[in-house]
Protein backbone atom coordinates (compact mmCIF):
# COMPACT_ATOMS: atom_id res chain seq x y z
CA UNK A 1 0.00 0.00 0.00
CA UNK A 2 2.78 2.48 0.85
CA UNK A 3 4.29 1.40 -1.94
CA UNK A 4 1.75 2.23 -4.26
CA UNK A 5 1.43 5.45 -2.64
CA UNK A 6 4.69 6.01 -3.35
CA UNK A 7 4.73 5.22 -7.13
CA UNK A 8 1.49 7.06 -7.58
CA UNK A 9 3.27 10.01 -5.83
CA UNK A 10 6.57 9.58 -7.82
CA UNK A 11 4.72 9.38 -11.56
CA UNK A 12 2.75 12.65 -10.18
CA UNK A 13 6.23 14.21 -9.70
CA UNK A 14 7.51 13.24 -12.88
CA UNK A 15 4.49 14.16 -14.76
CA UNK A 16 4.51 17.81 -13.34
CA UNK A 17 6.44 19.93 -16.39
CA UNK A 18 9.04 21.84 -15.30
CA UNK A 19 8.89 25.87 -16.18
CA UNK A 20 11.54 27.05 -18.39
CA UNK A 21 11.66 30.66 -18.95
CA UNK A 22 12.74 30.34 -22.54
CA UNK A 23 9.88 27.81 -23.30
CA UNK A 24 8.70 30.45 -26.05
CA UNK A 25 12.38 30.37 -27.68
CA UNK A 26 12.43 26.75 -27.47
CA UNK A 27 9.14 26.27 -29.00
CA UNK A 28 10.53 28.88 -31.38
CA UNK A 29 13.55 26.85 -32.83
CA UNK A 30 11.58 23.66 -33.43
CA UNK A 31 9.00 25.71 -35.31
CA UNK A 32 11.81 27.35 -37.35
CA UNK A 33 13.73 24.03 -37.83
CA UNK A 34 9.94 22.35 -39.26
CA UNK A 35 9.98 25.36 -42.02
CA UNK A 36 13.02 25.24 -43.23
CA UNK A 37 13.09 21.28 -43.16
CA UNK A 38 9.72 21.30 -45.03
CA UNK A 39 10.76 24.14 -47.50
CA UNK A 40 14.13 22.17 -48.39
CA UNK A 41 11.86 18.89 -49.03
CA UNK A 42 9.44 20.81 -51.34
CA UNK A 43 12.83 22.45 -53.37
CA UNK A 44 14.32 18.78 -53.77
CA UNK A 45 10.70 17.45 -55.14
CA UNK A 46 10.56 20.26 -57.17
CA UNK A 47 14.18 19.53 -58.28
CA UNK A 48 13.58 16.09 -58.62
CA UNK A 49 10.66 16.53 -60.61
CA UNK A 50 12.68 18.63 -62.90
CA UNK A 51 15.35 16.78 -63.59
CA UNK A 52 13.08 13.36 -63.74
CA UNK A 53 11.14 15.50 -66.52
CA UNK A 54 14.37 16.22 -68.37
CA UNK A 55 15.56 12.90 -68.54
CA UNK A 56 12.22 12.02 -69.65
CA UNK A 57 12.24 13.77 -72.71
CA UNK A 58 15.73 12.63 -73.53
CA UNK A 59 14.95 9.14 -73.29
CA UNK A 60 11.33 9.72 -75.41
CA UNK A 61 13.87 10.85 -77.98
CA UNK A 62 16.56 9.01 -77.92
CA UNK A 63 14.54 5.60 -77.64
CA UNK A 64 12.39 6.41 -80.77
CA UNK A 65 15.12 7.28 -82.87
CA UNK A 66 16.74 4.11 -81.32
CA UNK A 67 13.66 1.83 -82.11
CA UNK A 68 13.92 3.48 -85.73
CA UNK A 69 17.47 2.67 -86.50
CA UNK A 70 16.95 -0.94 -85.30
CA UNK A 71 13.56 -1.43 -87.84
CA UNK A 72 16.05 0.24 -90.51
CA UNK A 73 18.38 -2.37 -89.83
CA UNK A 74 15.88 -5.61 -89.33
CA UNK A 75 14.36 -4.51 -92.34
CA UNK A 76 17.45 -6.07 -94.50
CA UNK A 77 18.17 -2.89 -95.91
CA UNK A 78 21.29 -3.53 -98.40
CA UNK A 79 21.73 -0.62 -99.36
CA UNK A 80 23.12 1.89 -97.68
CA UNK A 81 21.56 5.18 -99.41
CA UNK A 82 18.22 3.71 -99.34
CA UNK A 83 18.46 3.43 -95.66
CA UNK A 84 19.44 6.34 -94.88
CA UNK A 85 16.73 7.64 -97.00
CA UNK A 86 14.32 5.18 -95.41
CA UNK A 87 15.61 6.52 -91.93
CA UNK A 88 15.02 10.31 -92.48
CA UNK A 89 11.51 9.48 -93.99
CA UNK A 90 11.09 8.15 -90.83
CA UNK A 91 12.65 10.65 -88.66
CA UNK A 92 10.12 13.13 -90.95
CA UNK A 93 7.62 10.98 -89.66
CA UNK A 94 8.64 11.26 -85.88
CA UNK A 95 8.15 14.83 -86.17
CA UNK A 96 5.68 15.12 -88.00
CA UNK A 97 3.29 11.98 -86.51
CA UNK A 98 0.67 13.85 -83.81
CA UNK A 99 1.16 11.08 -81.20
CA UNK A 100 5.13 11.79 -81.30
CA UNK A 101 4.37 15.83 -80.87
CA UNK A 102 2.29 15.77 -78.61
CA UNK A 103 4.46 13.30 -76.59
CA UNK A 104 7.49 15.44 -76.51
CA UNK A 105 5.39 18.13 -75.30
CA UNK A 106 3.81 16.32 -72.96
CA UNK A 107 7.01 15.65 -71.26
CA UNK A 108 8.42 19.31 -72.26
CA UNK A 109 5.25 20.50 -70.51
CA UNK A 110 5.86 18.30 -67.65
CA UNK A 111 9.10 19.25 -66.64
CA UNK A 112 8.34 22.95 -67.44
CA UNK A 113 5.61 22.74 -64.27
CA UNK A 114 8.27 20.93 -62.50
CA UNK A 115 11.17 23.75 -63.06
CA UNK A 116 8.37 26.13 -62.36
CA UNK A 117 7.00 24.56 -59.11
CA UNK A 118 10.96 24.36 -57.54
CA UNK A 119 11.45 28.32 -59.10
CA UNK A 120 8.27 28.86 -57.24
CA UNK A 121 9.79 27.50 -53.63
CA UNK A 122 13.14 29.15 -54.10
CA UNK A 123 11.50 32.66 -54.57
CA UNK A 124 8.85 31.78 -51.43
CA UNK A 125 11.73 30.49 -49.56
CA UNK A 126 14.62 32.79 -50.16
CA UNK B 1 -20.63 28.79 -42.61
CA UNK B 2 -19.23 27.71 -39.78
CA UNK B 3 -16.28 29.48 -37.81
CA UNK B 4 -12.90 27.26 -38.27
CA UNK B 5 -11.76 26.97 -34.62
CA UNK B 6 -7.97 27.56 -34.37
CA UNK B 7 -5.63 24.62 -34.06
CA UNK B 8 -4.42 25.74 -30.94
CA UNK B 9 -7.65 25.33 -29.23
CA UNK B 10 -7.95 21.23 -29.91
CA UNK B 11 -7.07 18.15 -27.61
CA UNK B 12 -3.57 16.94 -28.47
CA UNK B 13 -5.37 14.20 -30.72
CA UNK B 14 -7.27 16.42 -32.90
CA UNK B 15 -3.71 18.57 -33.17
CA UNK B 16 -1.65 15.30 -33.83
CA UNK B 17 -4.46 14.22 -36.37
CA UNK B 18 -4.29 17.86 -38.10
CA UNK B 19 -0.34 17.36 -38.10
CA UNK B 20 -0.48 14.12 -39.65
CA UNK B 21 -2.01 16.04 -42.84
CA UNK B 22 1.07 18.71 -43.23
CA UNK B 23 -0.01 20.72 -40.36
CA UNK B 24 2.23 22.55 -39.07
CA UNK B 25 0.56 25.42 -36.72
CA UNK B 26 -1.23 22.28 -34.76
CA UNK B 27 1.60 20.55 -34.42
CA UNK B 28 3.41 23.64 -33.43
CA UNK B 29 0.86 24.15 -30.81
CA UNK B 30 2.01 20.37 -29.36
CA UNK B 31 5.48 21.65 -29.23
CA UNK B 32 4.40 24.35 -27.05
CA UNK B 33 2.44 22.09 -25.08
CA UNK B 34 4.52 19.18 -24.17
CA UNK B 35 8.12 21.16 -24.93
CA UNK B 36 8.79 22.07 -21.28
CA UNK B 37 7.45 17.97 -20.05
CA UNK B 38 9.99 16.81 -22.77
CA UNK B 39 13.29 18.95 -21.28
CA UNK B 40 12.60 18.33 -18.25
CA UNK B 41 12.32 14.20 -18.68
CA UNK B 42 15.67 14.60 -20.49
CA UNK B 43 17.79 16.56 -17.67
CA UNK B 44 15.82 14.03 -15.71
CA UNK B 45 17.67 11.34 -17.56
CA UNK B 46 20.79 12.70 -17.28
CA UNK B 47 21.01 15.03 -20.20
CA UNK B 48 23.18 18.48 -19.91
CA UNK B 49 20.91 21.47 -20.72
CA UNK B 50 22.19 22.11 -24.23
CA UNK B 51 22.29 18.32 -24.67
CA UNK B 52 18.84 18.65 -23.63
CA UNK B 53 17.49 21.07 -25.57
CA UNK B 54 18.73 19.38 -28.32
CA UNK B 55 17.58 16.02 -28.48
CA UNK B 56 14.35 17.82 -27.50
CA UNK B 57 14.66 19.54 -30.78
CA UNK B 58 15.39 16.35 -32.41
CA UNK B 59 12.51 14.31 -30.68
CA UNK B 60 10.03 16.77 -31.83
CA UNK B 61 11.54 16.66 -35.59
CA UNK B 62 11.61 13.02 -35.36
CA UNK B 63 7.85 13.31 -33.74
CA UNK B 64 6.26 15.88 -36.85
CA UNK B 65 8.08 12.82 -39.27
CA UNK B 66 6.10 9.63 -37.81
CA UNK B 67 3.40 11.28 -36.53
CA UNK B 68 1.06 9.37 -38.57
CA UNK B 69 2.07 6.47 -36.46
CA UNK B 70 0.20 7.89 -33.49
CA UNK B 71 -2.93 7.08 -33.58
CA UNK B 72 -4.01 8.46 -30.09
CA UNK B 73 -4.62 5.26 -28.09
CA UNK B 74 -2.13 6.84 -25.77
CA UNK B 75 -1.33 10.34 -24.39
CA UNK B 76 0.76 12.57 -26.96
CA UNK B 77 2.69 13.66 -24.34
CA UNK B 78 3.72 9.78 -23.26
CA UNK B 79 4.68 9.42 -27.07
CA UNK B 80 6.68 12.02 -27.73
CA UNK B 81 8.85 11.53 -24.23
CA UNK B 82 8.74 8.04 -25.17
CA UNK B 83 10.70 8.90 -28.55
CA UNK B 84 12.82 11.53 -27.03
CA UNK B 85 14.16 8.94 -24.64
CA UNK B 86 14.69 6.90 -27.13
CA UNK B 87 16.93 9.38 -29.01
CA UNK B 88 18.56 10.35 -26.52
CA UNK B 89 19.59 6.71 -25.50
CA UNK B 90 20.76 6.90 -28.83
CA UNK B 91 23.18 9.63 -28.43
CA UNK B 92 24.48 8.42 -25.10
CA UNK B 93 25.31 4.92 -26.66
CA UNK B 94 27.05 6.51 -29.67
CA UNK B 95 29.06 8.99 -27.52
CA UNK B 96 29.92 6.10 -25.26
CA UNK B 97 28.67 7.61 -22.15
CA UNK B 98 26.73 5.23 -20.81
CA UNK B 99 28.08 4.06 -17.86
CA UNK B 100 26.22 1.73 -15.40
CA UNK B 101 28.09 2.24 -12.28
CA UNK B 102 26.71 1.92 -8.32
CA UNK B 103 28.19 5.11 -7.53
CA UNK B 104 26.55 8.18 -7.33
CA UNK B 105 28.03 10.81 -9.80
CA UNK B 106 30.84 13.25 -8.68
CA UNK B 107 30.03 16.21 -9.84
CA UNK B 108 26.37 17.18 -9.15
CA UNK B 109 24.18 15.87 -12.02
CA UNK B 110 22.41 18.79 -13.93
CA UNK B 111 19.04 19.47 -12.84
CA UNK B 112 16.38 22.33 -14.14
CA UNK B 113 18.44 25.58 -12.57
CA UNK B 114 15.28 27.47 -12.16
CA UNK B 115 12.93 25.08 -10.70
CA UNK B 116 10.45 26.42 -8.70
CA UNK B 117 10.63 25.33 -4.41
CA UNK B 118 8.32 22.16 -3.84
CA UNK B 119 8.43 18.55 -5.15
CA UNK B 120 9.82 19.49 -8.23
CA UNK B 121 12.96 20.99 -6.78
CA UNK B 122 12.81 18.11 -4.51
CA UNK B 123 12.64 15.09 -6.97
CA UNK B 124 15.36 16.76 -8.95
CA UNK B 125 17.40 17.07 -6.13
CA UNK B 126 16.68 13.76 -5.20
CA UNK B 127 17.83 12.26 -8.53
CA UNK B 128 21.15 13.77 -7.96
CA UNK B 129 21.75 11.22 -4.82
CA UNK B 130 20.92 8.58 -7.45
CA UNK B 131 23.93 6.67 -9.49
CA UNK B 132 23.66 6.99 -13.61
CA UNK B 133 21.88 3.55 -13.96
CA UNK B 134 19.29 4.19 -11.50
CA UNK B 135 18.54 7.61 -12.40
CA UNK B 136 18.57 6.35 -16.25
CA UNK B 137 15.99 3.62 -15.33
CA UNK B 138 13.81 5.24 -12.96
CA UNK B 139 13.29 8.34 -15.20
CA UNK B 140 13.03 6.28 -18.04
CA UNK B 141 10.24 4.29 -16.20
CA UNK B 142 8.32 6.67 -14.34
CA UNK B 143 9.41 9.87 -16.52
CA UNK B 144 9.03 8.14 -19.57
CA UNK B 145 6.10 5.08 -18.67
CA UNK B 146 8.89 2.83 -20.34
CA UNK B 147 8.30 -0.67 -19.25
CA UNK B 148 11.26 -2.64 -17.13
CA UNK B 149 11.62 -4.61 -20.44
CA UNK B 150 11.19 -1.84 -22.91
CA UNK B 151 14.23 -0.25 -20.66
CA UNK B 152 16.36 -3.51 -21.04
CA UNK B 153 16.14 -3.60 -24.53
CA UNK B 154 16.95 -0.04 -24.97
CA UNK B 155 19.58 -0.20 -22.59
CA UNK B 156 20.86 -3.13 -23.42
CA UNK B 157 21.28 -5.00 -20.40
CA UNK B 158 19.26 -7.73 -18.34
CA UNK B 159 15.76 -6.95 -16.87
CA UNK B 160 16.84 -7.91 -13.79
CA UNK B 161 19.22 -5.19 -13.99
CA UNK B 162 16.77 -2.79 -14.50
CA UNK B 163 14.63 -3.94 -11.84
CA UNK B 164 17.53 -3.66 -9.21
CA UNK B 165 18.16 -0.39 -10.57
CA UNK B 166 14.77 0.88 -10.13
CA UNK B 167 14.48 -0.76 -6.94
CA UNK B 168 17.69 0.75 -5.23
CA UNK B 169 16.33 4.27 -6.98
CA UNK B 170 13.42 3.85 -5.66
CA UNK B 171 14.61 3.13 -1.99
CA UNK B 172 16.68 6.17 -2.11
CA UNK B 173 14.03 8.37 -3.79
CA UNK B 174 11.86 7.61 -1.13
CA UNK B 175 14.06 8.04 1.50
CA UNK B 176 15.00 11.52 0.18
CA UNK B 177 11.25 12.57 -0.31
CA UNK B 178 9.90 11.53 2.44
CA UNK B 179 8.28 14.26 4.31
CA UNK B 180 9.86 15.24 7.44
CA UNK B 181 8.78 13.34 10.70
CA UNK B 182 7.96 14.99 14.14
CA UNK B 183 11.24 14.33 15.53
CA UNK B 184 13.28 15.45 12.36
CA UNK B 185 11.61 18.76 12.09
CA UNK B 186 12.23 19.22 15.86
CA UNK B 187 15.55 18.38 15.25
CA UNK B 188 15.49 20.99 12.46
CA UNK B 189 14.15 23.38 14.85
CA UNK B 190 16.86 23.01 17.43
CA UNK B 191 19.67 22.76 15.28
Amino acid sequence: MVDRDFDAQLSRLFAEPPGFPDAEAFHARVEGRLDRGWALRRLAIGAAGGVAGLIAVGQLIASRFAGDLRRASDQGVSSVDLGVDKLMDQVNQFVATPASVETLWLGAALAAIALAFAVTRLVEEF
Amino acid sequence: MGIERPPTTGHDVELAALAATGDRRAYGELVRRHGSAVRGLLRRLGADPATADDVAQDAFLVGFEQIADYRGEGAFGGWIKKTAARLYLRKVKRDARLIFSDAAPEEPSPTISDAAPGDRLDLDEALKGLSHGERLCVSLCYGADWSHAEAAEALNIPIGTVKSHVKRGLDKLRARLAPPTDASARREGHG
